[in-house]
């Protein structure tokens, strides 16, 4: 079997329809919408379309499942002993059985919620950060800033199924929420064993999740204001092992980011 | 009868105007509306999927349907047209349009002061009959959103197959309906969801 395995040779059925980040943030109306007063992005009952915009997320939620498991499988494989600890592979071998379960949920949310495999395309962005060549890099890419996003995105939708009281949505998201604090938790843990004699590694794997985190910041999707559909989720992140300054740059990065797509889509009209 | 397009050429989007124009044709021949009944349909091409709504106004006799671009895309094709998706948002569209005109609804209040179970159970009542046109409508989805608004409850779920089996509905009947699922929701007020804002209001004219 090979290893080291691009995106474009992730397994799908004909269900799936591949899109990529730059077709969102080159969209023509993005500029359009800009200029329009259309209130909070924040994904409540109250907002409009809110049926229709929680299952697009949950059919997100879905696809960045497979893309989880898909990237802890590879570290399971990736790696010689030698480059990744076997005990590290056991840890991403659990992480692998919990995202499955995850998927299984998130297929049977989408049938609860109406939403058919496959009716939203899938971006792979979310796997393109589990690609990297050095298992640390992976822990950041895919246990931190991956998973970090998850529990963002899960934080978020257990808070609609909340406000909607929607009881099978806010069940399903808040266990599966406690898996991805678990996980980001196991990354931060592996992270520091594996870097404790390399401050420079540890400073490039660092550099990488600054990167990862942008990039998943989706030009303002996430961030902690209320033109983002996905809140930031200080409390859990907090449980999850990020300190405050680590919560507070992810902040400021997905600030950045905003600013960065607002800048791209001006300079493109 | 008129039927007009508005815009007449999508510029935003690759919607195919006269792919749309022959949709629209088709689905009010289907949905058997009026033939003696202007038609005009607006697309707000800038409002993508899923911002999905739709406002059904009728003014001096003829029919003006408002839609969001996002109604008519298809969800795996950013921009592109889901022929599907089109003919079920104008389809429902469109019988509402006509229950409004000879369908016992003659005395609703316009779409923008109906509540948000009281367009949802409307929503539900077009689509269960578009379904038994043999529409591409998911009763999955539209369960959904009748929950949402409707109250996660055995009554919301009750109302709702009776809608989508077939039954008839006038307004005052739908008012009756939306009181007695209001009655049965035990959710606390803030999570009856009563939506403040409507897409079209923030849209140019």
């Amino acid at each position: 079997m090979r290893k080291q395995l691009p995106p474009d040779m992730l397994a799908r059925d004909s269900r799936f329809v591949r899109t990529s980040i730059m077709d969102q943030v080159m969209d023509p109306r993005n500029q359009k919408i800009g200029e329009r007063d259309l209130g909070s992005a924040r994904l409540q009952p109250e907002r409009p379309a809110a049926a229709d915009r929680a299952r697009n997320l949950m059919h997100g939620i879905f696809t960045g499942e497979i893309q989880a498991l898909e990237g802890a499988g590879r570290t399971t494989f990736d790696f010689d002993d030698d480059e990744a600890p076997f005990a590290l592979k056991l840890d991403m071998a659990r992480q692998c059985w919990d995202e499955s379960r995850h998927v299984e949920i998130s297929v049977k949310l989408g049938d609860w919620m109406g939403t058919e495999i496959g009716e939203y395309s899938e971006a792979v962005f979310l796997y393109e950060a589990a690609c990297a060549p050095d298992p640390v890099l992976r822990l950041c890419g895919v246990n931190r800033a991956l998973e970090g996003l998850a529990i963002d995105v899960f934080n978020t939708m257990k808070e609609f199924g909340d406000s909607s009281g929607d009881p099978v949505l806010e069940f399903c998201e808040d266990w599966m929420l406690a898996d991805e604090v678990t996980h980001v938790k196991m990354g931060s843990d592996w992270l520091r064993r594996m870097t404790k004699d390399d401050p420079e590694r540890l400073e490039k794997a660092l550099e990488f999740q600054r990167t990862v985190d942008k990039l998943f910041s989706l030009g303002g999707f996430r961030g902690e204001t209320e033109d983002n559909p996905i809140q930031l989720a200080r409390n859990f992140r907090s449980m999850a092992g990020f300190s405050t300054d680590e919560i507070d740059e992810i902040a400021e990065l997905a600030a950045q980011a905003k600013r960065d797509a607002e800048a791209l889509v001006a300079g493109s009209s | 009868m008129s039927v007009t397009l508005i815009p007449a050429e999508f510029t935003l989007v690759k919607f195919d105007a006269d792919e749309v124009r022959a949709i629209i044709d088709r689905t009010i021949a289907e949905v058997s509306f009026p033939a003696d009944v202007d038609v005009t349909i607006e697309v707000d091409e800038v409002l993508p999927h899923p911002l999905t709504a739709s406002v059904v106004e009728i003014v001096d006799g003829a029919a003006k349907l408002w839609f969001t671009g996002g109604c008519f895309e298809s969800p795996q094709r950013q921009t592109g047209l889901s022929p599907d998706n089109t003919r079920v948002e104008l389809g429902a569209g469109l019988l509402r349009a006509k229950d409004r005109l000879v369908g016992g609804f003659e005395n609703a209040p316009a779409d923008e002061e109906l509540d948000e179970r009281q367009r949802t159970i409307w929503d539900a009542y077009a689509e269960g009959r578009l379904a038994a046109l043999g529409y591409p409508v998911r009763v999955q989805r539209r369960r959904y959103t009748f929950r949402l608004y409707g109250g996660f409850n055995d009554l919301a779920d009750a109302e709702f197959e009776r809608l989508w089996s077939g039954a008839s509905l006038t307004w005052d009947e739908l008012a009756t309906m939306a009181d007695a699922l209001a009655e049965a929701d035990t959710r606390p007020e803030r999570k009856k969801s009563i939506r403040k804002e409507s897409l079209r209001r923030i849209a140019p004219v």
